[in-house]
């Protein structure tokens, strides 16, 4: 026996299996074997000679038909379909994530430069970065100026940080009051600059 | 072969003869009718045993969808009936994977009434689960990988080779091969399991000699 053929023994049990009564044709094939001529073969036809055949059961779109078909949509799908669509529910999972944080981002941050918050005892040594807002607030012509003062109250909720309060309250600011805006700068100008520079010589 | 020999030929349970095979599929092709009958009538027990081992939902009504594509296309067909049997089984074989599909797909359904059911012949499965059951083939390809039950109903009762059988399932020669060996050494064994065991002797009480 060769390696492709089958013992005739098992051969036997199994050939019951075809030897069984004709089984009775569906009604399409039972209307073609009735009259071959017919037209049910013809693709149009079919639907036809399907609408004779017993009423099969109907299906209903329920939600778990439909997640049915879906999931059996996914089984079909090969390996690169399901890899393929794994990504793009990430990637889609992804950038719906980036924009709910870039929303929550815009509504809490604030409307002016960190700059603010920058120890003015050592900037003051470098006397760089917050020569700009004084620079600003100096400027009484900037109207934009008068804008970014009246966010700087707003956003902080009255910490004292006012522009009328903190221009002549020069006292206040140097005996230890550091948590002021751009706007401490603003009547503090001697200090910063030509006090600051003198005390490092 | 005279046409009125294989019109008259009375259904029998042996396969239909290589020659009878080829006549019948030229005439249906030419078009005669009692030619689909009678291709019906002789191939349709194989076909529906090949879908009924294979556990395949709806057996007899996959037949008929399996012998209607067929019919559709015989005209295009070109082959002898060897290759028309071959071809069948094929057809038999997708749709037996879309039976099993449309199964998984619609897992709820209105119960079947069978008042409302027009046909009046006996359910033909009925009685082949009978003859299955009584042959024991149930239990036998029970023991079997679907792919394994696949590569020998495709065997045994289509007559397939091993190439056909790969091109038709996607498979290389060898491993169709090596599912044929495996499932012919399982069944091999399920058979020596079920033949009744021979009781073993008693040993006779030896004898000692006397002394």
């Amino acid at each position: 026996m060769t390696d492709a053929e089958i013992p005739e023994e098992i051969a036997r049990r199994l050939r019951p299996l075809g030897e069984s009564p004709v089984p009775a044709a569906n009604p399409a094939l039972a209307a073609f074997l009735a009259d071959p001529g017919s037209p049910v073969l013809d693709q149009g036809d079919l639907p036809a000679a399907a609408a004779k055949a017993p009423s099969r059961p109907k299906r209903r779109h329920t939600m778990k038909n439909i997640l049915g078909d879906l999931l059996g949509a996914v089984a079909r799908l090969g390996l690169v379909g399901k890899v393929a669509l794994g990504t793009a529910a990430i990637a889609v999972a992804g950038m719906g994530s980036a924009a709910a944080v870039g929303a929550v981002v815009d509504d809490t941050s604030p409307s002016v430069p960190v700059v603010q918050t920058v120890d003015e005892s050592e900037d003051a040594g470098a006397g760089t970065p917050k020569a700009e807002p004084s620079d600003d607030a100096n400027d009484p012509a900037d109207s934009s100026k008068s804008d970014d003062q009246g966010d700087d109250s707003s956003s902080y909720g009255g910490s004292g940080s006012s522009t009328s309060d903190d221009q002549g309250d020069d006292s206040d600011e140097d005996s230890g009051y550091q948590g002021g805006t751009s706007t401490d700068d603003q009547g503090d100008d001697s200090d910063h600059q030509g006090g600051s520079d003198s005390s490092d010589d | 072969m005279r046409s009125q020999d294989i019109r008259d030929r009375s259904v029998r349970k042996e396969p239909v003869p290589p020659e009878q095979l080829d006549a019948l599929v030229d005439a249906a092709r030419a078009g005669g009718g009692w030619a689909f009958e009678r291709l019906w009538r002789e191939l349709a027990p194989s076909v529906a045993g090949y879908l009924r081992g294979r556990g395949v939902p709806d057996a007899d009504d996959v037949t008929s969808e399996v012998f209607l594509v067929a019919f559709q296309q015989l005209a295009t067909f070109d082959g002898d009936g060897g290759r028309f049997r071959s071809w069948l089984f094929t057809v038999a074989h997708h749709k037996g994977v879309d039976a099993f599909r449309r199964a998984s797909r619609t897992p709820d359904g209105e119960p079947y009434v069978a008042d409302t059911d027009p046909r009046q012949v006996d359910s033909a499965e009925d009685s082949a689960l009978s003859v299955i059951e009584s042959a024991d083939v149930r239990q036998l390809l029970a023991s079997l990988t679907a792919d394994q039950a696949d590569v020998m109903l495709l065997r045994v009762l289509g007559g397939l080779t091993i190439a056909e059988i790969a091109e038709l399932t996607g498979r290389t020669e060898g491993s169709v091969k090596q599912l044929q060996r495996r499932a012919v050494g399982r069944l091999r064994a399920q058979l020596e399991e079920s033949r009744p065991q021979p009781v073993p002797l008693r040993a006779a009480p030896s004898i000692a000699p006397s002394r």
